[in-house]
């Protein structure tokens, strides 16, 4: 005898969070029920704010050593690792990460479009990284 | 002396100009600030959702970041104040279904107007499920058209959408 297969009843995500947030709303709204004209209002507005999101997600916001080696590259994790032990323990090393924090994505922004700006940063960074690692291997 | 004082001032005022004049010709600054690589983004309807075969869910996150270790979800809601429970349920409810396209999920961020919250997600398929089991239960309970329970409180049923329509309604 062949077992007759269930079917599958597929859900998705946005009616399982409605479910959490009142069974009986997905109740009214999967027997058809008419959303009110303020709710639609507000989904229009959702959406909208959604694009927007897209716009500032698709933004490019690096910062100089995860621009110049990738954000998992050993040498960032150096960096983020000197930044971690040695600036942020102190008053005048956070005001020197926030204003590099504030500097770093205007300087990354013009270093992808000028390759002379690149290669300096480059060069700048490339000797602090050399530094760090020697130090490192000293210790 | 006032003079070089005074040198000294428009040198700074011209420095700070100078800044915020490249500073906004260059940069667009993502207010996210999740740091992390892009790797996928909801366009909209035009954008299909993702499929989870085992557990018969289907979703789509509005963001999803390269982060060490696996992927970052990233749910986004426009309305100011707090994240609820049915955000959460939602993500990860998303992140499973995203996880059956090869996308493996181990975090999430629920962002509002005003808040920004991080949660961890099991390891395992499975644990992730259960811990949404009830709400998946109830979504197939609504849809093959039985009568469901509900939850009311003040400030949901405000902003409910079929509370004109609704017995329930809890109201002021």
């Amino acid at each position: 005898m062949l077992k007759k297969r269930a079917k599958k009843i597929w859900v998705s995500a946005s009616d399982v969070g409605r479910a959490a947030f009142c069974p009986h709303y997905l109740e009214l709204k999967c027997k058809g029920v008419k959303a009110s004209h303020q709710a639609e209002a507000s989904r229009a507005k959702g959406d909208a704010s959604h694009d927007q999101l897209n716009r500032m997600a698709q933004d490019k916001r690096c910062y100089i050593a995860s621009h110049l080696y990738g954000i998992d590259d050993s040498r960032t994790e150096a960096l983020r690792s000197f930044r971690d032990k040695n600036l942020l323990n102190h008053r005048p090393g956070k005001v020197l990460v926030n204003i590099y924090y504030r500097l770093s994505p205007t300087l990354v922004s013009i270093s992808s479009r000028i390759s002379a700006v690149d290669q300096c940063l480059r060069f700048i960074v490339n000797g602090i990284v050399k530094r760090l690692l020697e130090n490192i291997k000293d210790d | 002396m006032i003079d070089e004082l005074l040198y000294l001032l428009f040198s700074a005022a011209a420095l700070v100009i100078a800044f915020y004049s490249i500073d906004r010709k260059f940069v667009k600054k993502n207010k996210l600030c999740i740091e992390g690589k892009l790797v996928w983004t909801d366009e909209g309807r035009q954008t299909k959702p993702f499929f989870n075969n085992d557990y018969g869910v289907l979703g789509k996150p509005d963001l999803m970041y390269k982060i060490k270790g696996g992927i970052l979800a990233v749910e986004y809601k426009s309305r100011k104040g707090e994240i609820y429970e049915s955000d959460i349920v939602q993500t990860k409810c998303a992140s499973l279904a995203a996880r059956g396209s090869g996308y493996k999920v181990i975090r999430f961020l629920v962002i509002t107007s005003t808040q920004k919250q991080y949660y961890d997600l099991p390891r395992s398929d499975k644990a992730l499920y259960k811990e949404i089991e009830p709400y998946i239960v109830y979504t197939r309970q609504a849809k093959s058209g039985s009568k469901l329970p509900a939850t009311p409180g003040r400030f949901k049923c405000k902003s409910c959408a079929f509370n004109y329509k609704c017995t329930y309604v809890q109201e002021d």
